[in-house]
């Protein structure tokens, strides 16, 4: 008797015991999810290898390409983590360029760095070429092995112990899902993007269901999840043919809502990011069509802190005064105003290069809208600038555009005795500053213009639930997402080169010729000014789409003064495609073969991404000066 | 007579509105956490190491640095960071690891709306480091 009740109550004990241990341990699953899914790709990557080193020459290209196509599908199942844990590895796997020049918002103030690109995209790519050299696809294959040992490292899974990575690795996976992963940026054969896109989703559903095994009291709410399946659905329901996909449908009514209920997450579970890859965005934004998804310039400058509206007025009108003012050029006759016109979306749309301050000589390069302007890291076309305020300063200081200097504009500012009293308020609001500087002049011109970029357009609102857009424009997007390739480099929601997580500035080479004859490329070789190297001569940074019905003539050097121009240049390839040597051309010289339909919708949509800004009338008079060869200034200049 | 009057009362109007919109401004510049911050301006920092080969205009810009640093510090930084000893609030010495470049704006998650670069410039946050780095040693460890 007495052997049972010991033997009973030990097993109780082992029993109990086991509980505690089962309830006390935590579920892996997620991790696990993870281990397992690195193991595969890893395996599989051995096995393409030795795929390619078992052959004598790639002479069947068809199961070699078989292979990376099934190594390319582990990865897109691992890209949730991959492209948000390690950023810099992960183009090793899957890089779109073999080399990209990187200036990240957080290190744009120093010298550009170099890149290198490796993988299954420049694979792929690879093997449309004529001759294969068994040597080159191994080099590709081995860089990308050496890389995916980054993501074994301690410093890396035990970021996914917490939930804190998983919500911010959801984020930057949905808005590529936006952007990138439904445009073929990252994959080279258009028949393989849809197939692609639909594993990739199941994957990644597979990694919600072991998240919310491990994080039950942090877990992706249903209604979240419900969503998701349907997308996942709509995906596998469209029709297989790429051009085909509805991009508009799938963003609108799937992606978009996802995000907004990732954002709500992120702030009901405070959620804590330690990685430059969240510098710039914000988690206040609720879509991705919202004007605050990310931070992109310091429109306040030296007022940076300012948040009084009383303030923030007083530098608003100052801003605007100065704006209209010639007061700001050598001969007082030149205002921002005079290419930026107010009342032509802050560009000018009647010259394609604006007139030097000789009044004889035609500058090199067509005047950019302002507007937007604060959604870029860099400034100007080949990057020059590296904030609103130096782009100001510049202008008002080169002697072919406003041939003035510092300290003269501020003398003959502070000879008006309405800039002056101003100005010494505004002081009071920038407790390091000694004195009055430029900078309080510039920075007050920055934050004025730069109010104007904070408005919708109807494509924004038709995002967001708030208006509709005809077919027209839905189609349009659809082509400029999938036929027109116009998505993998303008992406959204800006539609320019800075994509998620919105960290740095793309340029491209398009090969813009220099006249209509296309005897040559333009002669400005663009970003190589700043940053010389083979891949950026007569590389621009990618502008936006946003108000382009509005801001014509169009390119660097403003030689396309229509939009229908502007598709065909696409259309034909670029440069290239119109038979000038580019050798480092970005953009491929085939033809889109664009149907005069696909056209006309493309520019449905664009039209559509036409701003709803609010433009202000000129001041009426400017302040007076104590000088009175001042006074005869006109407001805005004369020419 | 009634004109003089009437100047006289313009003026007194005129320096009463000034009077008022100065006031304004000081609750302006009003921080949450002003009464933590230090007061003790310290006008002497340990130079960098080179400061020996450093021309007058160099060092006049350092300097210039830090008392900007000093600014921005009680501003935005002293209110978590400063350290009561005594009832009197110190500016503790900071170790070099701990004064990163970017990398303190997003290490650290108190960090992430005051330190964010619309919140504080390049500019800005090289001058809080350059003052912190040089400023004379308080024996108060962060």
């Amino acid at each position: 008797m007495k052997k049972r009740i010991v033997s009973f109550s030990l097993s109780i004990l082992v029993v109990g015991i086991l509980i505690s241990f089962t309830n006390t341990s935590e579920d892996k699953s997620y991790v696990l999810n993870y281990k397992n899914k690195l193991a595969l790709f890893e395996q599989n990557e051995l096995e393409l290898i030795d795929l390619i080193n078992k052959q004598n020459c790639i002479n069947n290209i068809e199961i070699v390409k078989d292979k990376i196509l099934q190594v390319r599908k582990c990865f897109k199942g691992l890209d949730f983590w991959f492209r948000y844990l390690e950023p810099t590895s992960q183009k090793k796997i899957n890089g779109p360029l073999p080399v990209e020049w990187e200036t990240e918002v957080f290190e744009k103030y120093e010298k550009p760095y170099k890149r290198e690109g490796a993988g299954y995209t420049l694979a792929l790519q690879y093997l449309e070429e004529e001759q294969i050299d068994k040597q080159v696809l191994l080099n590709l294959v081995n860089k990308s092995l050496i890389a995916t040992q980054t993501y074994k490292a301690d410093s890396i899974t035990n970021l996914l112990k917490t939930y804190h990575s998983f919500y911010l690795c959801n984020r930057l996976f949905l808005l590529n899902l936006a952007t990138i992963y439904t445009s073929g940026f990252d994959c080279p054969t258009k028949e393989n993007i849809l197939p692609e896109l639909l594993n990739m989703m199941e994957d990644v559903n597979s990694i919600y269901t072991s998240y919310n095994s491990s994080f039950p009291n942090q877990n992706l709410p249903e209604n979240y999840l419900s969503i998701y399946k349907n997308a996942i659905n709509f995906v596998a329901n469209e029709p297989k043919e790429f051009n085909q996909f509805n991009h508009f449908g799938f963003i609108k009514n799937y992606v978009n809502p996802l995000f907004g209920i990732n954002q709500q997450l992120i702030n009901l579970y405070k959620v804590q990011s330690k990685s430059v890859v969240d510098y710039s965005l914000t988690k206040n934004a609720t879509s991705i069509f919202s004007k605050n998804i990310y931070t992109g310039q310091n429109t306040k400058g030296i007022y940076l802190r300012v948040t009084d509206e009383k303030a923030l007025t007083e530098i608003s009108n100052l801003g605007k005064l100065l704006f209209y003012d010639p007061i700001l050029s050598a001969n007082n006759e030149r205002s921002c105003a005079s290419c930026h016109k107010p009342t032509e979306f802050f560009t000018d749309t009647i010259n394609k290069t604006s007139l030097q301050y000789n009044r004889t000589d035609f500058l090199e390069r067509n005047t950019p809208t302002l507007l937007n302007s604060p959604y870029n890291h860099l400034i100007m076309a080949d990057g020059k600038h590296i904030n609103l305020q130096s782009q100001t300063s510049e202008v008002i200081t080169n002697e072919k555009e406003m041939g003035s200097t510092e300290k003269e504009v501020l003398n003959k500012i502070l000879s008006c005795d309405e800039y002056k009293n101003t100005l010494t308020y505004l002081l009071t609001l920038t407790p390091t500053q000694k004195e009055i500087s430029f900078n309080h002049v510039i920075s007050a011109i920055t934050y004025y213009y730069s109010q104007f970029s904070n408005y919708n357009s109807p494509f924004d609102d038709a995002m967001n639930n708030q208006q509709n857009v005809s077919i027209e424009v839905q189609n349009g997007f659809n082509v400029f997402m999938g036929k027109g390739e116009c998505g993998t480099c303008h992406f959204a929601p800006q539609f320019n080169g800075v994509k998620p997580p919105y960290v740095g500035s793309e340029f491209e080479v398009i090969g813009v010729p220099q006249t209509l004859a296309y005897a040559s490329i333009s002669n400005d070789k663009g970003r190589f000014l700043i940053n010389p190297a083979t891949e950026t001569l007569n590389a621009f940074r990618t502008g936006t789409i946003r108000n382009a019905a509005k801001t014509k003539p169009y390119m660097h050097n403003g030689i396309f003064n229509t939009l229908d121009e502007v598709i065909d240049f696409y259309n034909n390839g670029g440069g290239a495609g119109k038979g000038l040597n580019i050798p480092n051309q970005t953009l491929s010289a085939d033809s889109l073969q664009l149907t005069n339909l696909e056209k006309q919708n493309l520019i449905a949509f664009i039209q559509s991404l036409t701003e709803n800004i609010p433009f202000e009338q000129a001041p009426k008079k400017l302040p007076k000066s104590t000088k009175k060869i001042l006074n005869k200034r006109l407001v805005g200049g004369i020419y | 007579m009634k004109k003089y009057v009437f100047t006289l009362s313009v003026i007194l109007s005129i320096i009463l509105i000034n009077c008022s919109s100065n006031k304004q401004i000081v609750t302006n510049k009003k921080e949450p956490n002003k009464e933590v911050a230090m007061k003790d301006k310290p006008l002497l920092y340990d130079m960098p190491e080179d400061s020996l080969t450093l021309t007058a205009e160099k060092k006049k810009e350092f300097i210039a640095s830090c008392e900007r640093g000093i600014i921005i510090y009680n501003t935005i930084c002293a209110g978590c960071h400063n350290k009561m000893i005594n009832g009197i609030a110190v500016v503790p010495d900071f170790s070099l690891p701990q004064l990163m470049d970017y990398e303190i704006r997003i290490q650290y998650p108190s960090h992430e709306d005051r330190l964010k670069d619309n919140n504080l410039s390049v500019q800005e946050l090289d001058d809080v480091v350059n003052y912190l780095r040089y400023k004379k040693k308080s024996g108060v460890h962060f």
